[in-house]
């Protein structure tokens, strides 16, 4: 079993796998009116409540990236084993930081499966709303620019209440969201007509710095590994998982 | 008509190969003159987005044509694919609309530039496989792993930036949309090739049409997923 989980042989039969059910995934969630609240729904929470007929297959997806995840790790740690006494030790590392890195990446998606959340609102402005922690935000201007009857530039100043009646002011616009006890607040859309008012976006997920480190991590070992390929001169060797 | 020259270019350089040359110096020059006229780097729609693979494409087989026999072959090869992305660009009607405020960020333009970087090594990698398959050649695959890897290294980039625009922009790094889904099929595919190359049943002539068939996947998400599909990524 061990000689099974660790070789490279399952990793290549789990990443076909894996793309089979993101094949189906992806043709049939355009067809079904279940997958609209996807992105809006924590995954695990969506899936507690979505017919199996149509979730079946990230439920493979989730087991298939839990064998994977095991996998890389016992491949990676035997790797690093038999060639440890080797001269070619960033040869040796480079891969082992990617699977780091796509590990980190693995456990930001749990994360984000099990406690995000993303809310809308529409704030008009002199009102606010209340956040689950207790602080209040309301809105306290927009602005929009219009050109050629297309919106090219929105946002919005908004102000946080805390329970200790402080306050913090903070402007939002595209790309430029505000956090508040790790919730972002994102603006989504302004109107003036017939009163000022802003769609916003209330946005939590834990997965958000673990994937950031994966990427990282990934990057760093992708890019060290392509360096060290590209000064070989000779055919690359096929032993440098 | 000066929208065509860079096309007309590279298909004359099938003849006469200074050709390529002037066909990227043009090619250039209009995606310079775009820029300037819009006033930020013309990456938004079909038209840009072809124009600017059919350049990416041309630029990146310029370090591998030195590098082995077939290299001919390989040339003419690139010039027919720059020319077809470039006549495709060049049919489609380019967009002058004021970017919305959710693309102007930098975020926006190094995600789309390091994609279509990646397209391109992608294609060379393809050019380079379908050039083993005619001739085979333990270099020509060496080439071909090199550009993939490179690709690879680029589209992760790329999908990292994505992640970290769609962040500030949408409140999360993942969407449950056609786009994100084959992005992740096209790295997948990638990641399969580079594994798959460890078995010895698969070098030779299966790793690199494994490799050519990365390139189909490109070419869906790309183009399928943006014409046929309603994501964040629609054109």
């Amino acid at each position: 079993m061990y000689s099974i989980l660790k070789s490279i042989r399952t990793t290549n039969f789990l990443l076909a796998a894996l793309m089979g059910l993101l094949v189906y995934g992806a043709v049939a969630m355009p067809l079904s009116p279940s997958f609209r609240s996807l992105s809006s729904t924590a995954l695990f929470d969506w899936m507690k409540t979505a017919p199996l007929t149509a979730s079946w297959w990230l439920y493979g997806c989730v087991a298939v990236l839990f064998l994977l995840a095991v996998n890389t790790v016992l491949c990676s740690i035997e790797s690093v084993l038999r060639k440890r006494k080797g001269r070619q030790w960033l040869l040796t590392t480079s891969p082992q930081v990617i699977h780091a890195g796509f590990c980190f990446i693995l456990v930001a998606h749990l994360l984000s499966s099990y406690g995000s959340f993303h809310k809308h609102a529409v704030l008009y402005e002199g009102y606010g709303a209340r956040m689950e922690s207790g602080v209040r935000v309301h809105l306290k201007e927009v602005k929009s620019r219009v050109e050629s009857g297309h919106v090219t530039d929105m946002k919005a100043t908004v102000v946080y209440t805390y329970p200790d009646g402080s306050t913090k002011e903070a402007t939002v616009s595209p790309n430029n969201p505000a956090f508040v006890d790790g919730t972002g607040l994102y603006l989504k859309r302004v109107t003036t007509d017939p009163v000022p008012a802003a769609l916003v976006l209330f946005s939590y997920d834990p997965g958000a710095l673990p994937a950031l480190i994966g990427g990282v991590l990934f990057i760093t070992g992708i890019l060290t590994l392509v360096v060290l390929k590209l000064q070989d001169k000779d055919r690359p060797a096929a032993d440098t998982a | 008509m000066t929208v065509f020259l860079p096309a007309m270019l590279y298909l004359s350089s099938l003849l006469w190969r200074p050709l390529f040359h002037a066909a990227i110096i043009a090619q250039v020059a209009y995606v310079l003159s775009r820029g300037i006229a819009l006033g930020r780097l013309p990456l938004v729609g079909l038209h840009d987005t072809l124009t600017f693979l059919s350049l990416a494409t041309a630029v990146f087989s310029l370090p591998f044509q030195r590098s082995f026999k077939a290299q001919r072959r390989f040339l003419k090869s690139a010039a027919l694919l720059a020319a077809v992305f470039a006549i495709l660009g060049a049919l489609a009607s380019p967009s002058s609309s004021p970017l919305p405020p959710v693309l102007k960020t930098y975020w926006f333009e190094v995600h789309v530039v390091l994609s279509f970087f990646s397209y391109a090594l992608f294609g060379i990698g393809a050019i380079l496989g379908a050039v083993y398959l005619l001739s085979p050649d333990p270099d020509t695959e060496a080439l071909q792993y090199k550009a993939i890897l490179t690709g690879y290294l680029i589209f992760s980039l790329s999908m990292v930036f994505g992640g970290i625009w769609a962040f500030l922009a949408w409140g999360t790094y993942w969407l449950w949309t056609p786009k994100e889904l084959w992005t992740t099929l096209l790295w997948l595919t990638y990641t399969l090739y580079l594994h798959l190359r460890f078995r010895p049943w698969w070098t030779g002539r299966r790793i690199v049409m494994t490799g050519i068939a990365g390139y189909f996947v490109v070419l869906f998400t790309y183009l399928g997923v943006g014409l046929l599909m309603k994501s964040s990524h629609s054109f």
